[in-house]
């Protein structure tokens, strides 16, 4: 049995970072901490199975492996408990052409089903690789908005409680 | 070639959003060609220079979107930046600021700012600002490198030595091999060369 375990993120980071605990407090970290104490009979799969590796994958929406935030984790992970972690990190925006091609192959339709669904979320959200420019070819003329005609304007008539009856004192 | 349905108003903003999009991207993917070098972004953010004013509506929107780049692993005690690496994409014109630009096309710049002396990630946070991703469009052609531009010396920063830059029309880029080949492998052919000679 291949044990993996799955963080995916959105647009947030990490929800929690190293502290003066002794145990992992870096998110990851803890995520590694709690990937290396379960077991098939804690996760009720049965005793007759055995655990051949263990792995943590961060899913994220970078295009480049986010270096700082997996650093940091392992770091932790290591002063806190005195070994190495594995975290494997992928990026939504690897799916679309991945899926595209599942789709191709796919002939179960409800499987097809949810292919195409997350295609069309990725898709929707943006979440793809940079392809290349393309121009703008349109034109977009506007017209001259400066109008000359006047326009006749009016102003309110000032209500007679504000019209003052100055008296102009002039001193030398 | 995009196919848009209604009005021209909607097709405008819409066209305006698909470039921005791409623009999006195109700098997403700089990050990670520059994370291959050993580069990180300084920060999160690309366009700068709106106006929130109702008497300025040219910079209602985005003309120009930079990311700025430190070496990865600097953010320590020790001074050792002594460059600051940029790429941008300059969609359109800077009118009415103390640094306008003129674009038809739109352009991608990229460069690096020199320092006279190395500082911390600290230091190296205050003396660079988004406007220098236009100095371009104020340099004097370059004596060594072909086609690029320099600035030197600033009034604003004491420590700044200047700047060497370049440009590639933004249309050019059509994939992200293009994007390695045209703009970031000249970034740091030069700053290879630089080592060499040094």
């Amino acid at each position: 049995m291949h044990l993996i375990m799955a963080e995916a993120k959105y647009y947030s980071g990490l929800s929690s970072e190293e502290d003066e605990r002794t145990e992992p407090n870096d998110q990851l970290a803890r995520e590694l901490d709690n990937l290396d104490t379960v077991s098939c009979a804690t996760l009720g799969w049965g005793t007759h199975l055995e655990i051949a590796s263990r792995a943590l994958l961060f899913v994220t929406q970078d295009m480049g492996i986010p270096r700082n935030p997996l650093v940091k984790s392992l770091a932790e992970y290591r002063r806190k408990r005195n070994k190495d972690g594995n975290i494997f990190w992928a990026s939504w925006r690897f799916l679309p052409p991945i899926l595209e091609q599942s789709l191709e192959q796919e002939s179960i339709p409800e499987n097809r089903a949810v292919i195409a669904d997350m295609l069309e979320l990725l898709l929707r959200k943006g979440l793809i690789m940079f392809g290349g420019v393309e121009p703008i070819t349109e034109y977009f003329a506007l017209p001259e908005f400066y109008h000359i005609t006047p326009t006749k304007y009016s102003w309110p008539v000032i209500p007679e409680s504000l019209d003052i009856d100055y008296a102009f004192e002039v001193t030398r | 070639m995009t196919e848009t349905i209604g009005s021209p108003t909607r097709a405008l903003f819409e066209s305006l959003a698909k470039l921005y999009k791409q623009g999006q991207l195109l700098l997403m993917d700089a990050d990670r060609l520059m994370g291959e070098h050993g580069w990180e972004p300084t920060n999160t953010t690309a366009p700068s220079g709106f106006s929130y004013s109702l008497n300025t509506p040219e910079r209602w929107y985005a003309r120009w979107a930079v990311r700025f780049y430190v070496p990865i692993a600097s953010g320590g005690d020790a001074p050792s930046i002594d460059q600051v690496l940029f790429v941008s994409i300059h969609f359109a014109s800077d009118l009415n600021t103390s640094l306008p630009t003129d674009i038809d096309e739109p352009l991608i710049s990229a460069g690096c700012i020199k320092y006279k002396k190395p500082m911390t990630a600290k230091v190296a946070n205050k003396n660079y600002d988004y406007y220098m991703c236009k100095y371009w469009f104020f340099g004097k052609p370059h004596e060594a490198l072909e086609g690029w531009r320099r600035t030197t010396n600033s009034k604003y920063s004491e420590n700044l030595k200047g700047s060497e830059t370049f440009t590639v029309p933004l249309y050019q880029i059509t994939s992200s091999e293009k994007l390695k080949e045209l703009v970031i492998n000249p970034l740091f052919a030069v700053r290879e060369e630089e080592e060499g000679v040094a």
